[in-house]
């Protein structure tokens, strides 16, 4: 019965327009963007290859912008297929018809999360298949380990991607009609994408309150007060982005963006920070000053997969376990609901 | 032997009681009409019956099985005819009737064939594969009742059948329901359309408030009225003498021909009195209560009448 119910969604779901004009929209985002990483790739190859560099490129350059679209409009499309499948039966009757069949009640909630998630797999396998192909077509060498990145953070998005659906089947279970789903699924959208962004550098900031003040003196003229300077900066920024990042860890689209960063770039761990850094080379006198002092290791270290993995495993979990109570949710909503 | 039984079945919605301790027997072969206004908890009370809702206390019985222990063998021998129609629009006609076939595991073949021989019962054989979207309601109607017949079910829940359809299209629906019933098949029909009750059903079921205030076959309930209020109309070659000893009431046609309340049958003493004081009865019959009326009085009358209608069913 589960499998009659899952196979109509997903016909349902791949034949809908809904689904064609946002998945098309999704894919032809991709190969732009991919386009747009492959340039930008290109240009560091150069740059490594004449030695004006030493970090080697690596695929992340050409996903960044994948991972950023997929993130916003990938939870677009998997909230859309989600927020009116229950509402919508509901309105059309269809749900007492199917209901008044041989059929459980789990096994109609069931079958729509399996119909659900087989189009997002089909989605993502449409993806992946897509970016490597133009990997192939625009002549860049993939390592095997690239590969395994690549293929990785596909299974992330697609996590991801169910998440955003099981979000949307819990409004529809728990709404009264499609556009009250609809709309709480906007307003959950708007704050993790732009409430949590904005809010959460603002609470950092002022809970680590002001920056330390620069010395008016140069280093030379005084170098223990540019050291304590120094540290005490370094502190305020972590103290800083400790809590932005806590704030953050709320949201599915920043666990997502950072799981994507730790998977797609073998360069980044948990120790490098790279916010902080690149704060610091910003100004130019201090990074000046931490070249010489050593002070903050600016040279980064290759990882190899499993230590990426395990760099990423709180965001992994915090994105799994959203995932996992958005579907009971809908499940116990499902469950809980008369058919009226 | 009752098909659908019910004891004691209440539903309550918050503050609300949607259905309030209702008895419901519906013999076999029966197309039992559930009469009541909008809101009155006949929908409630058939999804109660196909275990789509639970109650909130008592008990309901299909073919002898309790419909809260075994939902699945309930809905196994049941079809369900939504007011709404609920069919899959981006679906062919044919298609529809095929998804909902799989429940039943009916091989693929058979099924075809089942689905096609139900659309020719229906009159949408030729538009079988049509998208569902594009049908009129009436078509939509027709389908939805071929839906409630995949499984050649033994009760069928018809719930409003008609409503939304032009009155051709209600004829025809109303004529299939009658051949239903001689196929063998019990129906359990509600309706607020009296006349559409009248027509087809054998007994019927009143609900008012969620509480049941009558149920019977049509004679019984129209007995049940001639006890309380009695009409008869008289004619005569001769101006009429004064009856007012024999009626609560009189209204006068004519100087010949008038209406007598009376709160029994009192026709064989009319007669009589008539024919023995030399006028010549030309016209002396019982006005039939119309099952408007008799719905009127149990819907809205103030004496409940259910125990004195209800023997018969016994």
């Amino acid at each position: 019965m589960l499998m009659i119910i899952a196979e109509k969604e997903f016909k349902d779901y791949i034949t809908s327009k809904r689904f064609l004009l946002i998945f098309g929209f999704l894919l032809l985002i991709s190969i732009v963007s991919i386009w747009q990483g492959y340039n930008i790739y290109q240009a560091r190859l150069e740059n490594y290859v004449a030695g004006k560099t030493k970090f080697q490129p690596s695929i992340f350059d050409i996903f960044t912008q994948v991972r950023n679209y997929l993130g916003l409009i990938g939870a677009i499309f998997a909230l859309s297929l989600g927020f009116d499948a229950i509402t919508k039966e509901r309105e059309m009757g269809t749900l007492k018809v199917l209901m008044s069949h041989p059929v459980y009640k789990d096994q109609v909630i069931l079958g729509k999360f399996l119909g659900g998630a087989l189009t997002l797999g089909l989605s993502i396998l449409i993806m992946t298949l897509t970016s490597l192909g133009a990997l192939l077509i625009l002549g860049v060498q993939i390592d095997g380990e690239s590969l395994m990145r690549i293929i990785l953070f596909m299974l992330f998005a697609y996590l991801y991607l169910l998440l955003f659906l099981g979000v949307g089947m819990a409004f529809s279970a728990l709404s009264k009609n499609s556009s009250n789903a609809l709309m709480y699924s906007l307003v959950l959208f708007l704050i993790l994408m732009i409430i949590f962004p904005t809010i959460a550098p603002m609470i950092g900031e002022h809970y680590a309150g002001d920056a330390p003040q620069q010395p008016q003196v140069s280093r030379k003229e005084d170098p223990h007060a540019w050291e304590l300077y120094i540290k005490n900066y370094m502190k305020w920024q972590q103290k800083r982005y400790g809590i932005e990042n806590k704030i953050n860890s709320f949201s599915p689209y920043y666990n997502f963006q950072q799981l994507g960063s730790y998977i797609l770039n073998p360069y980044k761990s948990t120790q490098s920070n790279l916010p902080i850094i690149q704060r610091v080379i910003s100004n130019p006198q201090l990074a000046q000053v931490l070249r010489k002092s050593g002070i903050v290791k600016i040279e980064l270290e290759k990882y190899s997969l499993s230590q990426s993995l395990s760099f990423a495993t709180s965001h992994i979990v915090l994105l799994i376990a959203p995932l996992i109570m958005s579907f009971i949710v809908a499940y116990v909503a499902f469950m809980r609901s008369d058919m009226r | 032997m009752y098909v659908i039984e019910t004891d004691k079945l209440t539903k309550v919605y918050g503050d609300i009681i949607a259905v309030d301790h209702i008895d419901l027997k519906v013999k076999k072969n029966r197309i039992f009409g559930f009469l009541g206004p909008n809101g009155a908890g006949k929908t409630t009370t058939v999804l109660m019956l196909l275990g789509l809702i639970q109650p909130t206390e008592g008990r309901a019985y299909v073919n002898n099985i309790d419909v809260q222990e075994k939902p699945i063998e309930v809905k196994k021998i049941s079809g369900y005819l939504p007011s709404e129609n609920g069919l899959y629009p981006n679906m062919s006609a044919l298609d529809n009737l095929l998804f909902f076939a799989k429940f039943y595991k009916i091989p693929r073949n058979e099924a075809k064939k089942i689905a096609l021989d139900l659309l020719d019962l229906v009159g949408l054989k030729e538009v079988a594969k049509k998208k569902v979207g594009e049908f009129s309601t009436g078509m939509k109607q027709r389908l939805a009742l071929a839906q409630a017949l995949i499984n050649d079910p033994e009760i069928l829940f018809l719930d409003e059948p008609t409503s939304g359809l032009d009155p051709k299209g209600a004829v025809e629906i109303r004529q299939l329901i009658k051949d239903l019933r001689k196929e063998g098949k019990t129906i359990f029909l509600t309706s607020h359309i009296l006349p559409e009750v009248d027509e087809v059903c054998d007994s019927i079921g009143i609900i008012v408030n969620g509480k049941l205030v009558a149920m019977g076959s049509k004679e019984e309930l129209k007995r049940a009225f001639l006890n309380e209020k009695v009409r008869i109309l008289v004619e005569i070659e001769e101006s009429l003498p004064d009856l007012s000893e024999f009626a609560t009431d009189i209204k006068l046609f004519t100087k010949n021909k008038a209406m007598i309340y009376a709160k029994a049958d009192i026709r064989k003493e009319l007669f009589e009195y008539l024919n023995s004081n030399g006028y010549t009865v030309l016209d002396l019959h019982l006005m039939e209560p119309t099952l408007e009326e008799i719905f009127l009085k149990m819907a809205y009358g103030e004496e409940p009448v259910l125990e004195k209608i209800t023997e018969g069913e016994r």
